[in-house]
């Protein structure tokens, strides 16, 4: 019998700009995927099988990235099926409206803990974006379930509030301990990067995304549809993935293959499929 | 001898990042008609190694001939001696100001760096403040217990449904009253 199709709803705020592309990226891994409306209405977001916030400027980052968009009825309906144990994943923007709800990192049940503060980088301020290399650093969640630790996935980076920080002290030695921090920035060879240009933001432990303590809600800030297929990585780019893109060259069936961000959506859809059992 | 000036910047125009943090108030956290208004405006403190009179028109030559603080086409600015004036001593009797500030991050260091490159040094140190002037429905009165710890919860960001203007991991916080008092919420 042929497997079900997981429904995965990709949430749309004014202001955000990554949501086709999301939903292609999401389409081309084995799901389906429709793009909801933040005024919708929310008794058709139970249908869904998990849910994805993606990448933009909601609200146009008034206030604070992901600020206004946090306050919406759309994320109390989110916190509903969060809490039945299907996945979220927030990118970016997506990220940063989950961290000021409070459902990451989530180790006290809402309450903000976090916060994605503006890059810090050595003599330069603001925007910035770049291929980061991603390390595996947990399984154990809804955008990790299909990779492996310690894998190096080369996924772009754009923000200017990016930097994972917080004020409770010891959180994020217990985030790590509990295998709740997913990924970390790296250098190409796979060591973590705790400097820039690795670290593209200055970020607590060189963390790219966090999840709570279930796994089945993350926060990440590299954005994984912009690395969904080979041809999307650049044939310059150090590392596995690079040379993968460099041997392809020229062979389109190649070209078409999942790239490394498509682990993240093979993961999505694999927590749906599966549930999220007990990974960690 | 260091003297320390504010510029206190603020949009001529209508300000669509105020509108939408009074509609997340009034609607999105249910706080309706209690909060008439909101202005947003930034301060930018500056340190200089000079005395006042020479501080003053140093820093107004900045904002002048730099534009990196404001832009005159839909800015006013206005240029302080901070021991001449205090943020909040312009406060109607109805309002409250909220500054927010970011935590950790050098923002003052690029904006020294920037007005170096375009040959406009001078100043020691700059620190840059958000501040939220937020009108209430009535007077705030001394003795208030009703306003004043609602003022103080949206400030900061504790909860999906409390707080808007600071998240306290990482940003500051404190909310100046209409007669002098100030409350630090987040250092």
């Amino acid at each position: 019998m042929a497997e079900r199709e997981p429904r995965i709803a990709v949430i749309r705020f004014p202001g955000m700009n990554c949501e086709e592309e999301t939903r292609r990226a999401i389409l081309a891994h084995g799901m389906s995927s429709d793009i909801f409306m933040w005024n919708g209405p929310t008794d058709v977001l139970a249908d869904y099988d998990g849910y994805v916030l993606p990448g933009g400027f909601s609200y146009q980052d008034r206030v604070r990235a992901g600020a206004i968009a946090a306050k919406d009825r759309v994320i109390e309906c989110l916190f509903e099926q969060a809490q039945l144990g299907k996945p979220l994943i927030g990118i970016c923007n997506g990220a940063q409206i989950l961290l000021e709800t409070g459902l990451v990192p989530g180790t006290e049940e809402g309450v903000v803990q976090m916060g994605l503060a503006r890059n810090v980088m050595p003599g330069r301020d603001g925007y910035y974006t770049r291929w980061a290399h991603c390390r595996i650093a947990s399984i154990g969640s809804c955008a990790t379930c299909a990779t492996k630790p310690d894998d190096v996935l080369p996924i772009p980076v754009a923000h200017a509030e990016g930097r994972f920080v917080t004020a409770t002290d010891g959180l994020i030695e217990e985030l790590a301990e509990h295998g709740q921090i997913v990924l970390r920035y790296a250098r190409p060879d796979g060591a973590v990067g705790d400097e820039f240009p690795w670290n593209p933001n200055g970020s607590a432990m060189a963390i790219a995304a966090v999840s709570n303590p279930r796994g089945n809600v993350v926060a990440m800030m590299p954005h994984p549809e912009r690395s969904s297929w080979l041809f999307q990585v650049p044939v310059t780019l150090s590392g596995v993935w690079g040379r993968r893109r460099r041997v392809a060259r020229g062979r389109s069936a190649a070209l078409s293959g999942s790239g490394p961000g498509g682990l993240v959506m093979e993961s999505l859809r694999r927590f749906v499929l599966e549930g999220d059992g007990s990974r960690r | 001898m260091t003297e320390r000036i504010l510029l206190s910047i603020s949009l001529k125009v209508p300000d669509n990042e105020a509108r939408s943090a009074l509609e997340a108030l009034r609607v999105k956290m249910g706080f309706g008609e209690l909060f008439t208004g909101l202005v947003r405006e930034e301060l930018w403190e500056l340190e200089f190694d000079e005395p006042r009179g020479e501080a003053l028109a140093r820093a107004e030559e900045l904002v002048a001939k730099t534009n990196l603080f404001a832009n005159p086409n839909k800015h006013r600015c206005e240029v302080h001696a901070a021991a001449e004036w205090a943020l909040g001593d312009d406060l109607g009797a109805d309002e409250a100001s909220i500054v927010v500030a970011d935590r950790g991050h050098p923002e003052g260091e690029g904006m020294l760096t920037a007005l170096a490159r375009v040959g406009a040094g001078g100043a020691r140190t700059a620190r840059r403040f958000i501040v939220w002037r937020i009108r209430v429905a009535r007077d705030i009165p001394r003795d208030d217990h009703r306003v004043i710890p609602v003022i103080e919860r949206v400030a900061v960001t504790t909860s999906r449904t409390t707080g808007l203007f600071c998240n306290p991991h990482s940003q500051t916080a404190r909310v100046l009253l209409p007669w002098g008092e100030e409350k630090v919420l987040v250092a």
